[in-house]
Order: structure tokens, then C-alpha cells, then sequence
């Protein structure tokens, strides 16, 4: 399990589950990533962006899910939020 | 013509025994490109409205693209076109692997099969000749069987070959026709076609050489796309697909919204769940991976060989599941055990079965049995709930069989719900065809595709369903002004697909086919000469329809599909497709009346080359 660590009073910390092509460049299927409070799926995108290189997190290809709704990019993230990050390629 | 095609074009009529080549011309070439194009503009001519589609008048086609054989990679791609069984207009699937590229090779664009042989035969081509062959000892083989015993027969080790399997001969209405082992032209019923005249393989083996008009170009363009696969936006996704292939994202869609679920009633996301979705993809199954497969030409390769030697359903060697199929037999049954679908998978590869068709008459069968429509005794034992890996696998064997209610669901689950007496309420089929499995909730672009393509309910047609699934935004529920976009996707699709070309070329550059159609051609092909094809191609097929009575409201979507009522919990939760919008948008832009269908005259005038067309439609 990764983890991105920056240790500070006011971080909140948030599960991302990884799917198809994401999951295997990250080499995991979960991960635990600490923010900022207030941060937007949009920043934690562009966090996570920093050590996984992936178009997928930041071309807009991406579909976000949190408990069982879609988040759009600016929706802010809560402590213990799971967040679902499923790109969609197309195909069959 | 200096390149792409061999200009001849070979006509079987079974019932006469009797062979015809044809000189292809460049007029038609250049306006109809090939595969499906050629294929309407010719079947057009030879079919007669109103015919049997499992009867002699019926046409079969074989069409290859003028990308074939000519080292253009993704070339692969052929095109098997035909009356459908289920539908009763226009048909077209494609396939890849090797079959379309050798038929080229052995000097034909197209192989066009009218009749019904008196007993079972196979029609034998080697460059440039070709001959009907009895197939007494080939009729009741599964599909690789057929293929290993024509390769004995003939002596000839890479051979290649498109058969039918047992559910073709017994004429089921999904049967499909099989390539190279496993590739398929799944939807339709073409393999039903293809029995139903008694023709149980065309086999190819030709050592020419496809022309190539700038080849220095085609190594150019092949170039750009090879750079395209490594270091453009989509390397990863190729890379992945490669790996893994489109089973790769299957857990994703099933949570997404992407995959319908449980007949197109469920949420993924909470009917399925994460963990049963992460089971069934591709990731999860790599661990059976034998060694990997790719199509002639393609440097993507997103095909591979399984070995499956324990468990339940111990296959031997197998092949990967596609997403279709995964996502048909999976999230559709709320079925989460893959070894089930791998069998499900391996059945219908075997016995030729289309997988979508397949997968989604047992999901609205299962739907039947949970609410009382079927008895277990109507099932014969079957306990045919949701999930049940088990029921899922015997009901697909007897399908494939044709035993039990399996010969009725082997009509597929319209016909079924018709003959039956009961089940419609829970149809998920337009014009009698099963929905595939990318959901217009999710992405409605793909409603305006599953209607009005000419073959409905095909998720490789053109339109904007593609473009919108990737965008994960809200913008995508505004309809309002579909129009041009919707016509700007068509294009791409269907120059690409005309070409016989793979649809994943797209990865590499999204004007891949027009740019190595200049180069195998020497054609100008230029945003006039896309825009003209496309139209044209879309009327020649669409008119083939109308000429058969149909009209724009024999193809209703399904209710569940476009979100009425919508969902309401889930990522789709109060999504609602606007159809009307979207169909209003794109009969406007074809120019095609919104009542009758008919594209108006002066838009077939200025296309050229329909003048039959414009008769029929306008006296």
C-alpha cells in the first residue's frame, strides 16, 4: 500500500481505489492519501499525479466515485472519504 | 486502380453450383471504400425486398477493406454482411484476425454467396480460383475443430477460414460466424445466414501481393501510428489493452455506470459491488494467460490464448473474454464468477454463438424466472436466479444446444418473449437485437447509435457515445445541439471501419484510415471525400431498410436504457437521455425525414451513385 505522508495538524486522509490501467501503473489496487482539508477531487488528482504518471488523472477521462455517487472535480473531499477512480477507455 | 484492392469480386450461387467473378470498379471503390459499403451497394443490387433471410434469395457477404493484406497495420478488419434473421433489415459485423487480409491475398475483395446447397459444402479459394467443396465430414464440428480438420483436408497449414458451428447449422438466431479460431462477426445472425445455405466454411489461402500505390507513404503514415501507440495520450491505454485486453476495464465500467446491469434494472455499484466487479476483469484472469494474440498487421495485439486446466470448468486451452462478453455474462446475470464466464465464453466460441446476444437473452431469462414467468419445470431443473454460475453455464449450453427452452432462447430473447407469449416487459432489444453492453445513462450517445445505425445496437458503430463515456462531466446530458459532433464521430467511424481498418487504430491517431487510404490508394482523401463516403456508406446501408418497410419508429429504445423512469440511487441516479434530441439532431443532419426515414432526394443527388436508390425511394 502507498501512502503520500506530509505531516501537519490540518491533513485529512482519504482511500483511492484503482481500476484497469491505473491500477496497474500504480502496482496497487488502493491507496491512502493524506490532504489539505477542503481539498477537491480535482487536487487530489493532481496530487496523486506527482508520483503516478498517468494521463488518466488528469485528462479528464476519468470518472470519480464517492459512496456510490459521482463527484465531479470540485467536489471536496471529507476524512475517510473512498474515493473510486475508474477510467473509462471504451471498447469490447 | 493503383492499390488496395484486387478488383474482383466472387459470386457464389449454391443453389446452381455455380461460380461468377466480378471486375470491382473504381467508381464504386472510391465511393463506397469497402467492407460494408461495398457490401450494402452490392446487396442492394442482388437481394430483393421482402425475402426470407434464411431463405436461397438471401445474399451472404464476405468484404474485405482496401487496407487489407497491404501491411497497413490494424488492417485486419472484414466485414460479413446480410439480411438479419432477427431484425429483418440490414446487418453487418466485422471481424479481424487473418481471414479478411488472406481473402485479399488470394486475389478478391469479396466473396457474395446467394442460394442453398442441397447438402452440406464449404467454398474452397486459392489465388484466384475457387470451388465448392463437399462438407458431409465438417457438418457438426465445433468451430476450431472445423478450422483443424479443413487444414488436414486441404494440407495446407495456415490456412485460414471463416465457419460456422453447430448452432449455425441448427439456424439459431445468434449464431455467429467464426474466423482464426476465435474471432468473430458476432451480431446479426449471419451465422444463421450462412447455414441456412448450407455453407459450412469459406476457406482462403492466397500468396499474393496486395498493390500498395505510395508505399514510402504507408511506411510514413505506419510510422506516425507505431510513434502514436508509444508516446501519445493513449500509450498507456494501449499498453494496457496489450497486457490485459478490453476485459482490462471491465471491473471500472460495472461500477462506472458503463455496464448495464442486472437486464439493465440494477446499479453496479450496489447490486454487483467492487469486489465482485474486480473478479471478473481481465487483472484477475491474466493469471491464465497462456501467450498473447494479435490480428494480422495490428501492433497492439489486445487478443490472448488462456489455459484453464482446474476448477469447475477445467477448458484446456481457452481464449480471453472480451469486454462484451465479460460484462453480457457477468454484471448483466450479476454473475461475479469468472471460470463461469470463461465456459459461457468457450460455449459460444465453440458452437458460434454471438457472446452479447448470448450473455443478454440469459439475463432477460433470468429476469423471467424471478418473476414467476418461467417455471423450474419450463427450465428443465435449471434454477435460473441471478447469479447463479451454475444455471448460467447449463442454460447457455442448452441455447447452444437448441435443448430444452435453450431452443427457444437460441432465438434470441425477442423472438423467444414473441413465441412464448410473454416477457416482453422485459426486453432490452431494439428491432429484436440485444442491447450491448455500454449504457446510454451513462454515455446517451450511444442511444442515437443503437437506433439509428442501420445494424442496431452496435457499440463499434459511429456517434458520440465514445467521445461522451470518456467525460465524466454533466455536459454530456445536453442534447440540445448533437448534430454535428454526433456526424463529425460518424465519419471517423465509418471511413475507418469501410477501410477494414481495427476501431483501436484510434489510439494511435484519430485520422489513422484517411491518411493510409491516400497512401494504399493514391486517392485524395480529404475532408470532402470522408464526409461524402460517410454519407453515402450511412444511406446505401440505411436504404436497404427502408426498401424493407422499416420506419424510424420500428426502433424504439428500450425504456430502462434511456433512463425512464431514471435511476434513483447510484452514479446514474436521475439521469435521463434525451433521445428525441438526439435523433431529431442527427435526421437533420443526414437530411432523412423523421417520419419515414427517407433522406431527402436532392442529398442523394448530391452524393452520387444512388440512383437506384433515389427510384425506389422517389419513383
Amino acid at each position: 500500500m502507498m501512502s503520500f505522508m506530509i505531516s501537519t495538524d490540518d491533513l485529512m486522509k482519504v482511500t483511492v481505489k484503482l481500476f484497469a490501467h491505473l491500477r496497474s501503473i500504480a502496482g496497487t489496487d488502493q491507496l491512502r492519501v493524506e490532504l489539505d482539508e477542503g481539498a477537491t477531487v480535482a487536487e487530489l488528482l493532481q496530487h496523486m499525479s506527482k508520483t503516478i504518471d498517468s494521463p488518466a488523472l488528469t485528462d479528464n477521462s476519468t470518472s470519480a466515485m464517492i459512496g456510490h455517487k459521482n463527484a465531479e472535480r470540485e467536489t471536496i473531499l471529507k476524512e475517510g472519504d473512498e474515493v473510486l477512480l475508474l477510467p473509462i477507455i471504451g471498447g469490447g | 486502380m493503383k492499390g488496395g484492392y484486387a478488383g474482383k469480386m466472387l459470386f457464389v450461387d449454391l443453389s446452381k453450383g455455380k461460380i461468377e467473378t466480378k471486375k470491382l470498379t473504381e467508381e464504386t471503390a472510391q465511393r463506397f471504400v469497402g467492407t460494408y459499403g461495398i457490401g450494402a451497394r452490392v446487396l442492394y443490387d442482388m437481394m430483393k425486398p421482402g425475402v426470407d433471410p434464411l431463405g436461397p434469395e438471401a445474399a451472404l457477404g464476405f468484404v474485405t477493406g482496401p487496407l487489407n493484406g497491404t501491411g497497413a497495420l490494424f488492417g485486419a478488419r472484414y466485414a460479413v454482411v446480410c439480411k438479419s434473421p432477427v431484425t429483418g433489415g440490414w446487418s453487418d459485423a466485422n471481424s479481424g484476425g487473418y481471414f479478411g487480409p488472406e481473402l485479399k491475398k488470394a486475389g478478391f475483395d469479396a466473396v457474395f454467396v446467394s442460394g442453398s446447397a442441397d447438402k452440406p459444402v464449404y467454398l474452397y479459394i486459392e489465388d484466384g480460383k475457387a470451388e465448392i467443396r463437399d462438407a458431409a465430414n465438417l457438418w457438426g464440428k465445433m468451430s476450431v475443430e472445423t478450422l483443424e480438420a479443413l487444414i488436414e483436408e486441404t494440407g495446407e497449414k495456415n490456412l485460414r477460414a471463416a465457419v460456422i458451428g453447430p448452432a449455425g447449422e441448427k439456424q439459431s438466431l445468434m449464431a455467429c460466424i467464426i474466423n482464426d479460431r476465435h474471432r468473430a462477426a458476432g451480431r446479426g445472425g449471419a451465422g444463421a445466414v450462412m447455414g441456412s445455405k448450407k455453407l459450412k466454411a469459406i476457406a482462403v489461402k492466397g500468396t499474393g501481393e496486395v498493390p500498395v500505390a505510395d508505399p514510402e507513404k504507408l511506411k510514413e503514415v505506419n510510422r506516425m501510428a507505431t510513434d502514436g501507440m508509444k508516446n501519445g495520450s493513449n500509450a498507456q491505454t494501449v499498453k494496457g489493452y496489450s497486457n490485459y485486453g478490453t476485459g482490462m476495464g471491465t471491473s471500472g465500467y460495472a461500477l462506472s455506470g458503463d455496464s448495464p446491469v442486472k437486464n439493465w434494472g440494477g446499479v453496479g455499484v450496489l447490486d454487483f459491488g467492487e469486489e465482485s466487479a474486480r473478479r471478473i476483469d481481465s487483472i484477475a484472469l491474466d493469471k491464465y494467460k497462456k501467450k498473447k494474440y494479435a490480428c494480422a498487421n495490428c501492433a497492439l495485439g489486445c487478443g490472448a490464448y488462456f489455459q484453464v486446466d482446474e476448477g469447475e470448468w477445467p477448458l484446456g486451452e481457452t481464449f480471453r473474454p472480451e469486454y462484451e462478453t465479460a460484462a453480457a455474462f457477468g454484471t448483466l446475470c450479476l454473475n461475479d464468477n469468472a471460470e463461469s464466464i470463461m465456459k459461457c465464453n468457450h460455449i459460444c466460441n465453440e458452437y458460434g454463438l454471438d457472446t452479447i446476444s448470448a450473455g443478454a437473452t440469459v439475463a432477460w431469462a433470468i429476469e423471467c424466472y424471478e418473476n414467476g414467468l418461467f417455471t423450474k419445470e419450463e427450465t428443465g431443473g435449471i434454477e435460473l436466479t441471478w447469479g447463479n454460475a451454475n444455471a448460467i453455464v447449463q442454460i447457455t449450453q442448452a441455447i447452444a444446444e437448441k435443448t430444452g427452452l435453450g431452443g427457444v432462447l437460441a432465438l434470441g430473447s425477442a423472438k423467444a418473449a414473441e413465441k412464448l407469449g410473454k416477457g416482453a416487459e422485459y426486453l432490452q432489444t431494439i428491432k429484436g437485437m440485444e442491447l450491448p453492453m455500454h449504457d446510454p445513462r451513462f454515455a446517451p450517445g450511444y442511444t442515437r447509435t443503437y437506433q439509428f445505425d442501420p445494424s442496431p445496437a452496435r457499440h463499434v458503430k459511429g456517434g458520440l457515445g465514445g467521445l461522451q463515456a470518456r467525460d465524466p462531466g454533466p455536459g454530456k446530458y445536453d442534447s440540445s445541439d448533437t448534430g454535428a459532433m454526433d456526424m463529425m464521430m460518424l465519419g471517423i467511424y465509418e471511413v475507418l471501419q469501410a477501410s477494414g481498418i481495427c476501431l483501436f487504430s484510434i489510439f494511435a491517431q484519430l485520422d489513422l484510415a484517411p491518411r493510409m487510404l491516400e497512401a494504399v490508394t493514391g486517392w485524395n482523401c480529404d475532408n470532402e471525400f470522408q464526409t461524402s463516403a460517410t454519407k453515402r456508406i450511412m444511406n446505401m446501408r440505411h436504404a436497404f431498410n427502408l426498401r424493407e418497410g422499416q420506419k424510424p419508429a420500428d426502433f424504439a429504445a428500450p425504456r430502462r436504457s434511456v433512463g425512464d423512469p431514471p435511476q434513483e440511487e447510484g452514479p446514474l441516479a436521475g439521469c435521463k437521455v434525451d433521445h428525441k434530441s438526439l435523433m431529431r439532431n442527427f435526421f437533420a443532419a443526414m437530411c432523412w425525414d423523421e417520419e419515414t426515414g427517407k433522406p431527402s432526394r436532392e442529398s442523394l443527388e448530391a452524393l452520387g451513385g444512388m440512383d437506384d436508390v433515389i427510384h425506389d425511394l422517389y419513383g
